[in-house]
């Protein structure tokens, strides 16, 4: 039959394209983490070295002896978590809010707090924070990156929440569910994959950020990126410390992401068949 | 980076960091008759950019904290992000920050116009508070010149000198039957001679806007030329010396340096010469130390350094910028901030930073001295032209307030000029388009 | 509005009142929130660009009307810098738009290895940009990199990438497509696992193919999703500013300054905060536009 032909045939043409899709990624990664191993003297030649002559953990030794690496990946972790948090329990209601009554000019509000670039905010929030007692702590940094995350998360949910049938929280009104009720039973598990989604962002944007702890807050406060920048030196860029911390950066939220991954597949768990 | 650590284990055993009584001229030794204690308890944030020395500076603070009971928490900064803390913090009167690295020939006179340097000259002067072997002669002319307002104001104290010079292979110029070239027409006949692209490049150096000003400046004043006027008032960027001096920075660049050297910073030039791929490279001298380490350089032992070129108006010199250490005005604990930065900036700090963090100090005494040139990995040549820039340094950057923004018109004139403008043209242009941010400064 | 037991009179009313405005209320402490934090700096860059003011001056700010956002409309070099930002958004929003649909799709199917390849697709956003930035930077070099080695061996001659002013900003276009790619991925997958199932069961029962059914009911379904990526990574790429300024600076020259390169300088470099809030007001003004602008073909477009 020509469905099953076309079916046999799919597969291969399927897994190629897969792997194109992943080519550039996956070279680029398998490039960084070769970086991180291998001594600087097969990192900086030409042609470039790809099976490393020895392999070498030193550059890892050396993020960690240029960093307090604990007290920064603590750091970042208050931060991230709080404004993710914080993020979540404002902005998962608010979206459903905007949603439900079609108030998109509000949204467009929030929306405003992302559209002007990070550094307009720098002068003015050091002379706020300093004035109010804030300067130099975590609830400055939470606060700030709040900004990054919150518009975000109300703009992914806002999209999920239409998608949410009314019917299906009439239903659940009749019932005797008051519609904060609905909300939370009906319109928030259906959202899973979204809040994942954008849970898993903001993390992202936040954990990311640094510019906002460089100017905000002294030296305990620091956050992880930061160990990033104490393995450059200025007689020369040193790619494999570079690497490696880059690597040792990401690998939380890599594990987070991992964790999440489960929550945005529910809905595609029946074998894919959309489409 | 093997070869550091062993040394710096070799100067941990041999000298002691511990304080032992032991007067060598390096070694941590606090120094008899001067209480390093009497600020004790107090405790202060450094704020320093990156570079090597800073980092070793860094690790020190535990020595630093022995030795006078006051605690420092030093941070290690990229430039980029100190350019937003600092100003940021310094402009709300913050006292956050209580000793901070400048750049000199960059934030100089913005700086000190905004009053953000706290003056030197009563700590120095009391010798209650400053060591009496400190000695600020021993810093030379060369830093003291730059730390200094017209005045008399000390302003921050000497820190590493930026030494742009010469560096070039002297194997592939001893084929040649050539030497280092003390004069322009010397550099160009070398260029052309050593061109063999694309195996190697007769000529690699900055092209990046910004980051090319200095290099240009290098060709300016060899050729006589100047920035500014003789009052600092007015600019000579279009005077014959300085279309000159551009038309053969262009042409070199366009014609004998590696494609894409518009866009390389001093990070990817290193990269080529470190590799093999160019003959000569002028840049900071301070840059060499990747060059000299078998473990990332192609061209070990085959570097030649020496002051660039000049012409029949200036002989060979270097061009020189400065990193110092300022005392934050605003800041709560100024004595013990004075202690730190006196305690970094003596003798023995200077001459471990030196060391282990490639720090191009102008502390003469250190130059001369044989234990740093055991201990010095750096080749003989180098440490020659080291002294020799230091002592025919001139600046590379014009002493004015908004250095940063002229470093950037320029540097986009000059970038123009690679790709073929007319040199005439673009730095009146560029001329036009700066004098009355010059003229804003000064009033 | 269904049984609601019986109460004492005050708790009714306050019952009814949160109902009644129940949308209102959970909207509240989100906008109030952001409110807080980001009015005092609106508020800053609104009053900042009527003075002149450089960081440092000795003396207060000077008042100047309209003169800051004049000189900024009339300044050539910030003329140039609009058409440039827009040409990198262009190319920085259909490259992750398109590549992250079809990722979506491709990875809403179940392969063997799907999770983990989604994961690692996904490290590209993940990575702190500076240091992706630097290591891409590494790779352009024109004689000492990985980029131009793999392309020699297959007989192509080496690229300047961003080290040539005619193909900086495409090139830097593709780091930002690698990046961000992931990021509208899985929005669009968080979309797709939120598709009712009936319809695309209405379809297999039909027959239809898979073209057809992805072009009548996935994408029209996954529209409003595509959309608010397609908004939310247009603001993102017309403020970028980590990957150029780390590998570019905004050169050669002046051929890779964008918007928001030119107030760091104008904000950081050369410390006008006055000019630079004008810059900063109209950068968000025309964000704003082309925001709204989207939003509207969002709404109007919409399935529902």
């Amino acid at each position: 039959m020509a469905v099953s032909r076309r079916k046999v045939l799919q597969r291969p043409l399927f897994g190629l394209f897969v792997v194109l899709l992943m080519l550039p990624t996956l070279f680029f990664f398998f490039w960084m983490i070769s970086l991180s191993f291998k001594p600087d003297a097969d990192n900086l030649s030409y042609p470039p070295v790809f099976i490393p002559s020895g392999l070498t953990a030193k550059n890892y030794l050396s993020v960690f002896e240029s960093s307090p690496f604990a007290r920064y990946a603590l750091n970042s972790l208050i931060v991230a978590v709080g404004s993710t948090g914080l993020g979540l329990l404002l902005g998962i209601p608010a979206a459903y809010g905007i949603a439900r009554s079609a108030r998109y000019g509000v949204g467009l509000f929030i929306l405003v707090a992302r559209m002007t670039p990070a550094l307009s905010y720098l002068i003015p929030w050091f002379i706020l924070f300093q004035r109010v007692g804030l300067a130099n702590t975590y609830h400055a940094l939470i606060l700030t990156h709040l900004i990054i995350g919150l518009p975000l998360i109300i703009w992914i949910m806002i999209g999920f929440f239409e998608d949410v049938h009314r019917d299906l929280e009439d239903a659940a009104v009749i019932d005797g569910c008051s519609r904060f009720g609905s909300f939370v039973r009906v319109a928030m598990p259906l959202t899973r994959p979204g809040i994942a989604v954008a849970g898993i962002l903001a993390f992202i944007f936040s954990w990311n950020n640094f510019i906002f702890a460089v100017v905000l807050a002294g030296p305990r406060l620091q956050t992880l990126p930061v160990a990033i920048f104490n393995v450059l030196t200025f007689e020369q860029i040193n790619w494999g410390p570079l690497a490696a911390a880059a690597i040792l950066v990401t690998s939380p939220v890599l594990i987070l992401a991992m964790l999440v991954q489960r929550h945005i597949i529910t809905g595609l768990a029946a074998g894919g068949l959309k489409g | 980076m093997s070869d550091k650590i062993s040394r710096r284990q070799v100067l941990k055993l041999g000298l002691g960091l511990a304080a032992v009584p032991a007067s060598t001229a390096w070694g941590g030794t606090p120094t008899a008759g001067f209480d390093w204690q009497q600020q004790k308890g107090k405790s202060l944030v450094v704020l320093l950019t990156q570079a090597p020395y800073y980092t070793v500076l860094q690790k020190m603070g535990p020595d630093f904290e022995k030795l006078t009971g006051i605690k420092a928490e030093i941070q290690v900064v990229p430039e980029q992000q100190v350019r937003q803390k600092l100003p940021i913090e310094l402009n709300a009167k913050s006292s956050g920050i209580d000793v901070y690295a400048s750049s000199m020939h960059v934030e100089k006179r913005l700086f000190a116009k905004a009053g953000w340097y706290e003056p030197l000259n009563k700590y120095l002067e009391n010798p209650n508070l400053t060591p009496p072997d400190y000695n600020w002669k021993d810093f030379g002319p060369s830093g003291t010149w730059w730390v200094t307002w017209d005045d008399g104001t000390i302003l921050a104290t000497p820190g590493s000198l930026g030494l742009f010079s010469f560096m070039y292979r002297k194997d592939l110029y001893a084929e040649k039957g050539l030497k280092a070239p003390t004069t322009l027409d010397e550099l160009q006949a070398a260029i052309k001679a050593t061109h063999k692209a694309p195996t190697v490049y007769g000529f690699v150096g900055r092209g990046l806007k910004n980051a090319n000003v200095p290099l240009w400046g290098m060709f300016l004043t060899s050729m006589g030329g100047t920035y500014l006027d003789p009052t600092g008032t007015n600019l000579t960027t279009t005077s014959p010396e300085a279309i000159e001096s551009a038309r053969m920075y262009a042409s070199i660049m366009k014609d004998y340096a590696p494609p894409g050297a518009i866009g390389f910073n001093w990070n990817e030039a290193q990269g080529s010469f470190s590799q093999g791929m160019a003959a000569c490279w002028p840049d900071g001298l301070n840059f060499a130390a990747p060059l000299e380490d078998a473990t990332k350089s192609k061209v070990v032992g085959k570097v030649g350094y020496a002051l660039f070129p000049g012409t029949a108006k200036q002989k060979p010199f270097s061009g020189t910028a400065i990193d110092a250490l300022a005392l934050n005005p605003f800041g709560k604990s100024k004595e013990a901030g004075w202690l730190f930065i006196a305690w970094a900036s003596s003798r023995a700090v200077q001459s471990r930073l030196s060391i282990e963090g490639s720090l191009t100090g102008t502390r003469l005494s250190i130059y001369n001295d044989p234990e740093y040139l055991k201990a010095q990995p750096l080749p003989k040549d180098w440490i020659e032209a080291v002294k020799g820039s230091i002592e025919s340094g001139r600046p590379q950057l014009p002493q004015i307030k908004d250095v940063t923004q002229f470093r950037d018109i320029f540097g986009i004139a000059l970038t123009k000029m690679i790709e073929g403008g007319d040199p005439k043209t673009l730095l009146e242009g560029a001329t036009r388009e700066f004098e009355p941010i010059l003229k804003k400064s000064l009033g | 509005m269904g049984k609601v037991q019986p109460l004492a009179r005050g708790q009714r009313r306050i019952g009814h009142f949160i109902n009644q405005h129940i949308y209102t209320l959970m909207i509240l402490p989100a906008a109030v929130a952001l409110l807080l934090i980001i009015a005092f700096p609106l508020a800053y860059s609104l009053w900042m660009a009527v003075h002149e003011y450089s960081m440092g001056a000795t003396t207060p700010p000077l008042f100047l009307g309209a003169a800051n956002y004049l000189k900024l409309l009339r300044d050539h070099r910030f003329q140039e810098t609009v058409p440039r930002t827009f040409y990198f958004t262009l190319l920085g929003v259909a490259g992750p738009v398109l590549i992250g649909t079809v990722a979506a799709l491709a990875f809403s199917r179940n392969f063997p290895g799907r999770g983990i390849l989604r994961t690692i697709f996904t490290l590209p956003m993940m990575a702190t940009p500076v240091s992706i930035a630097l290591i891409w930077q590494m790779m352009f070099h024109p004689q000492l990199g990985v980029l131009n080695y793999l392309l020699s061996l297959v007989g192509i001659p080496p690229q300047k990438w961003v080290f040539a002013s005619n193909s900086v900003i495409p090139t830097l276009a593709i780091v930002e497509t690698w990046q961000w790619t992931p990021f509208v991925m899985l929005i669009v997958l968080g979309g797709l696992a939120s598709l009712p199932e009936e319809p695309f069961e209405a379809a297999r029962i039909d027959g239809a193919s898979f073209l057809q059914s992805l072009r009548y009911i996935t994408l029209p379904l996954l529209w409003p999703y595509i959309m608010v990526a397609i908004v939310l990574r247009s603001i993102d790429a017309l403020k970028s500013f980590d990957i150029i300024y780390v590998i570019t600076q905004g050169g050669p020259g002046t051929a890779s300054e964008t918007i928001n390169i030119f107030l760091y300088l104008q904000a950081f470099a050369f410390y006008n905060i006055g000019f630079a809030s004008a810059v900063v007001v109209v950068f968000f003004l025309l964000i704003l536009a082309m925001s709204v602008a989207l939003l509207l073909v969002r709404r109007r477009t919409s399935w529902q």
